[in-house]
């Protein structure tokens, strides 16, 4: 899985490529716990070109969350496709982390797609 | 499966290094045999998923939590559906953990539990054996299966699930058998 870091006003913009899953695990805990270390109060996780995401996966999106709400900040997701937005949807993610359909709807803190 | 012309039956058993390298293997293996099948995406995608998660559950929940170090992966497919089971030697897990309802509350942040619920969700039939180390999953490749029509998890009795055996196999053998031009490949 590729990962890409940057930052987009105050927020953390983090893309994912690939499989989202069980042996890709480690290298989303390091780049995540990073930025927790470095004190961003917004991350944003774009996941448009995820193929594939398992409940490992999802375990990792809902730590992330609450890494951030423990801080008072906040964690979004953006653009999932496919399957990667069916399982999405399928285990209820959508209730407890937004989902845009764009970064800048994500950064600004439009209302949830 | 779209005609009688293509009917396949394909049946395939491994061994899997019990290793996370090994189990990515193990089921990509798995996917790449099923191929001869043809499957519709969702049904592809549905298979991997599963199959992914049990694997990752046997080595988690069993190897890594005192088994043995084995982990069974067994596929039968024919043209109306793909049956996967996963067997691993750990000490097994609850059947409380096992039902449909093991997804947290809507809005829950926990973390776990979501793995089986997957397996539940998308395949069309589920079996635990008693000592909670083996799986059986099976997707039904009718044009109407749909998740509206999930039955209840339910669990065999003895050594092996209902209508086939376990064989103890030491290599993985990927065998099409009744089809057109049958073959056989073994390592």
């Amino acid at each position: 899985m590729l990962i890409e870091q940057s930052t987009i006003r105050n927020a953390a913009l983090v893309t994912l490529e690939g499989r989202f899953e069980f042996g890709t695990r480690n290298e989303y805990k390091r780049v995540i716990g990073q930025i927790v270390q470095d004190g961003y109060q917004q991350l944003v996780l774009d996941l448009e070109r995820v193929t594939f995401l398992d409940s490992s996966a999802l375990g990792l999106l809902l730590l992330t969350d609450q890494n951030f709400k423990l801080k008072k900040g906040s964690f979004s997701i953006v653009k999932p496709t496919g399957y990667v937005r069916q399982v999405l949807e399928l285990t209820n993610l959508p209730t407890v982390i937004p989902v845009f359909n764009s970064v800048d709807d994500a950064i600004n803190g439009a209302a949830p797609a | 499966m779209n005609s009688a012309a293509t009917l396949a039956i394909l049946r395939f058993s491994m061994q899997v290094p019990p290793t996370e390298a090994g189990i990515l293997e193990a089921r990509d293996a798995l996917l790449a045999d099923l191929r001869v099948l043809e499957l519709r995406e969702p049904q592809r995608f549905a298979i991997e998923l599963c199959t992914h998660e049990a694997l990752v559950n046997a080595l988690v929940h069993g190897v890594r939590n005192g088994g043995g170090g084995h982990i069974g992966l067994v596929c039968e497919a024919d043209g109306a559906r793909v049956r996967v089971s996963v067997t691993d030697d750990g000490p097994g897990f609850s059947r409380a953990h096992a039902g449909p309802s093991r997804l947290p509350p809507k809005g829950s942040a926990c973390p776990g539990s979501r793995g089986l619920f997957l397996i539940h969700s998308l395949m069309s039939h589920t079996w635990f054996n008693a000592s909670g180390n083996g799986i059986v999953m099976e997707l039904t490749l009718a044009a109407d299966s749909s998740p509206a029509r999930r039955l209840p998890i339910l669990e065999w009795a003895g050594a092996a699930p209902p209508g086939r055996e376990f064989p103890a196999m030491n290599r993985r053998h990927a065998c099409l058998l009744n089809s057109p031009q049958s073959a056989t490949r073994h390592w």
